[in-house]
């Protein structure tokens, strides 16, 4: 059983040392908090929002196609193989999306595919930017009022703080809920919803601990022309979206979120943050990384079943 | 409004306060020693210069004590390189009033009577121009509003010595006195007025840390 879910630990980590690099990258790139302090805060709430949150995403991803446990491990050790790769080699990849390619796949071989949920999901996938957009264009407007109140210097930057360790719990918070069925949700219809979540949501952890600190620096340094202000709006606006998307049980893209929030924000500011090669590596994540994880996972399939013999 | 100020940010808004005192303090030596030049005494006037010079280097010290703090990680870290710099820059302020010191000391330099009101003027004005930036560097961490007034008096008296200056030149070049006399005096001027030159300098970046934390 254990041997089964090595590869979702496996992924789990690799989300996490990704994921958290949205949230609290720039905060910690910028020095308003410490990268320990933010990694310890991130674990502990990407675990509560993986178990208190994650049920739903959890069943959305295990109803895509009923999967036995063979071929739930191979889904999740694809999609972490994608991953690897493709960030490896400096392709954007998003978790939500490896991992619905690879179960795709996995559902054609085994003989069933719920298109409708597919269907639900790459629409989430597009509206995705989107939502962070509108959000932080939102946020930004209506708390840049009582902010603008403050006279004092210190006063403001004491909010900054609060509010980026707030913001960042409950994005963290969001990512766990949203992200876990990325990793354990394949897996629910055997070890149950709770247990998925539990484990999802350890092994996120386990990578932002561990894993995070040279990804916050590449994530980080992206969006870190923005004044603090605007960085918390944008990681607001950027949570809201995934943590809506949590409540409805759809994965979606954390890195898709916070760039549709970074531009939103900046649009709230007056400056225009977006350009062809962004809106290019969103599209080119939405196609490449579902198509890749499925063709690995098809290998490895072919592998197992033509050189292992393993009849599944 | 202190209530909200952590140990160490207290540390060294108080280091900074210190620092503004320190730099009035050497304008007003300078005033001192500008206002013994009536009595052509040259071993008074190089003991006040010695003053000047004094109070420049207790200048230098808190400086260095308040920037050392600040790097133990008071403020976030945008706020601190804007303190940073609005610091550098006050202190070059208390350089000028030195440099005011060292002509007047190391060239034995008289001010001839017809001119003295002027000088004293002009050496008043650019004090009076320090203390409302002084004023607006104070009000920078409490009062956004207020020290926007008070750097747009800081820029009304800097416009006022500007005044001044261009009149005791005028004056000097009037004078039946040798060209040299009149070169090093005009000089003099115009190092004085570079202390509210200068004063001017440090409010135009108080002002930009203003406006950068407008959203």
């Amino acid at each position: 059983m254990f041997f089964y879910l090595l590869p979702a630990i496996f992924f789990g980590w690799s989300l996490g040392a990704n994921g958290t690099a949205n949230i609290f990258g720039t905060a910690v790139l910028n020095r308003i908090i410490k990268y320990r302090t933010a990694t310890i805060i991130a674990a502990i709430f990407i675990v509560i929002g993986a178990f208190f949150g994650g049920a739903k995403g959890i069943e959305t991803i295990s109803s895509i196609s009923s999967v036995n446990l063979i071929f739930a491990s191979i889904s999740v050790l694809s999609s972490a193989l994608t991953m690897t790769i493709m960030t490896y080699l400096g392709i954007p990849v998003s978790s939500a999306q490896a991992i619905v390619g690879s179960i795709i796949i996995t559902g054609l071989i085994t003989g069933g595919v719920n298109w409708g949920i597919i269907l639900k999901l790459v629409l989430a996938w597009i509206a995705t930017p989107f939502g962070g957009m509108l959000f932080s264009f939102f946020a930004y407007k209506i708390l840049a009022i009582p902010f603008n109140k403050i006279k004092s210097i210190y006063v403001k930057e004491r909010i900054i703080l609060i509010s980026t360790i707030m913001i960042g719990a409950y994005g963290s918070y969001s990512l766990g809920a949203n992200n876990v069925a990325n990793i354990t949700g394949v897996f629910a219809n055997v070890i149950g919803v709770k247990l998925a979540a539990l484990i999802g949501g350890l092994s996120i952890a386990l990578g932002v601990l561990t894993y995070s600190y040279k990804v916050m620096l590449t994530v980080g340094s992206q969006i870190i022309e923005l004044d603090y202000f605007s960085a918390t709006i944008a990681v607001l606006g950027e949570s809201i979206t995934v943590w809506i998307y949590a409540l409805l049980g759809i994965p979606v893209s954390t890195s898709h979120a916070i760039v549709g929030a970074v531009i939103g924000a900046g649009y709230a500011r007056g400056s225009r943050l977006v350009n062809k090669k962004i809106i290019l590596k969103i599209v080119s994540a939405w196609i490449n990384t579902p198509i890749s994880s499925a063709l690995i996972t098809y290998l490895i399939y072919l592998l197992l079943k033509g050189v292992f013999k393993l009849d599944f | 409004m202190s209530l909200f100020f952590g140990k160490k940010e207290q540390l060294v808004i108080e280091l900074f306060h210190q620092h503004l005192d320190a730099i009035e303090n050497t304008i007003e030596k300078l005033i001192d020693l500008i206002q013994h030049m009536k009595n052509n005494d040259i071993d008074k006037a190089r003991e006040l210069a010695e003053e000047v010079r004094k109070a420049e280097t207790q200048a230098d010290q808190i400086r260095r004590k308040a920037e050392m703090e600040m790097y133990s990680g008071a403020f976030l870290p945008n706020f601190r390189g804007d303190l940073l710099g609005t610091i550098e820059s006050l202190d070059k302020i208390a350089n000028k009033a030195e440099s005011v010191a060292d002509e007047i000391d190391l060239q034995d330099l008289t001010i001839p009577s017809e001119l003295f009101e002027d000088f004293e003027k002009l050496t008043k004005k650019s004090l009076e121009t320090y203390c409302a930036l002084k004023d607006a560097a104070k009000e920078m961490f409490e009062d956004f509003e207020s020290a926007s007034k008070k750097i747009t008096d800081t820029e009304k008296f800097e416009h006022e010595a500007d005044e001044i200056e261009r009149n005791t030149i005028r004056k000097i070049f009037s004078l039946d006195i040798p060209l040299a006399e009149k070169i090093q005096l005009k000089k003099l001027v115009h190092r004085i007025a570079d202390i509210s030159d200068a004063s001017e300098d440090v409010s135009d970046r108080i002002q930009i840390i203003l406006y950068k934390r407008k959203v």
